[in-house]
């Protein structure tokens, strides 16, 4: 059972302008990177559930050349709302490391 | 640079043009190097970005440590019972209709998220619980996080137990923190020229 954590050699996340989170999967290897490229374990419905984001406003830029997956959310509130733990959302990638891929 | 921080990093809108990298070729020259050919400017009209934040409502702070092993090994349960204590004393001492937000939020456990912890997860040996207040004034928030001090500094876990003290690091243990700046505006405007909605002032600073 390979984890987010298991294939990736870097993994990061940052905000992308006050109402955006970005995240960067660095996979380890080319071959590791084609087999999760357009994989259903990283779509829109677990960012839905990791972040509370609409899933129909999820992004996912695969580059091949790089073997690097960015995937963005809008957030579910503005940077600095009164409830803000992470103004720049620079742990959000955390919870994204124990998902399993297959 | 093109992927830190975007959205979205094949057509990178500027003003005045749009820098489209999708044939966009990286080369690594060295270790520390890298080579990018391939990129083409694409004129389009003049936008600037317009952002903008909302001045808000006024938060105070106050943070106590705690190492009681029987705490720690109840944290979840600690945290409600501590909530309902504080948001109660606020509300008996500032009416039910009393405008505030009351959050905990318990560092070294679940902090950083705010979200459950998965059962079976082993206590830490310590935690810090910050408690923001926040209301439509400083005066206010900082009166609300007064009420709440001795709440916070000796709710114990269990009812009719002897009172615990937690550690507050500061005394007084109220920070006034500031005002909250959410943000709110997110436009692109369209303009003649960059200057446009641009004001300049000279100075001459010659002799």
């Amino acid at each position: 059972m390979a984890r987010v954590t298991d294939v990736c050699r870097h993994i990061r996340s940052k905000n992308a302008g006050p109402f955006w989170v970005t995240i960067d999967l660095f996979f380890k290897s080319e071959a590791l990177f084609r087999r999760y490229r357009d994989s259903p374990a990283l779509g829109p419905v677990v960012f839905e559930r990791l972040y509370g984001t609409d899933p129909a406003l999820v992004k996912r830029l695969p580059v091949d050349s790089l073997f690097i997956i960015k995937i963005s959310y809008p957030r579910p509130h503005p940077q600095g709302w009164i409830g803000e733990r992470d103004m720049h959302a620079g742990q959000q990638y955390a919870r994204l490391l124990e998902v399993e891929l297959d | 640079m093109f992927f830190f921080q975007r959205v979205w990093m094949m057509r990178l809108t500027e003003p005045g043009g749009v820098l489209d990298v999708t044939r966009s070729i990286y080369t690594q020259i060295n270790d520390r190097v890298t080579r990018v050919s391939g990129s083409v400017w694409l004129p389009m009209p003049y936008t600037m970005k317009l952002e903008g934040a909302k001045a808000g409502d006024f938060q105070t702070l106050m943070f106590i440590g705690i190492e009681d092993p029987e705490v720690l090994a109840n944290l979840n349960a600690f945290h409600d019972i501590l909530q309902r204590n504080l948001v109660s004393r606020i509300e008996t001492t500032f009416g039910s209709e009393a405008a505030f937000d009351l959050s905990l939020r318990v560092y070294g456990w679940n902090g950083t998220s705010g979200l459950p912890v998965p059962a079976g997860t082993p206590p830490p040996r310590d935690v810090g619980i910050m408690c923001v207040i926040t209301a439509p004034t400083q005066e206010l928030a900082n009166e609300m996080a007064k009420a709440c001090n001795p709440y916070l500094f000796h709710t114990p876990l269990r009812p009719n137990t002897e009172m615990p003290s937690y550690a507050f690091p500061f005394t007084p243990a109220e920070t006034p923190r500031g005002q909250v700046y959410e943000f709110l505006l997110n436009h692109v405007v369209h303009t003649q020229d960059g200057f446009e909605l641009v004001r300049t002032r000279w100075a001459d600073l010659g002799p």
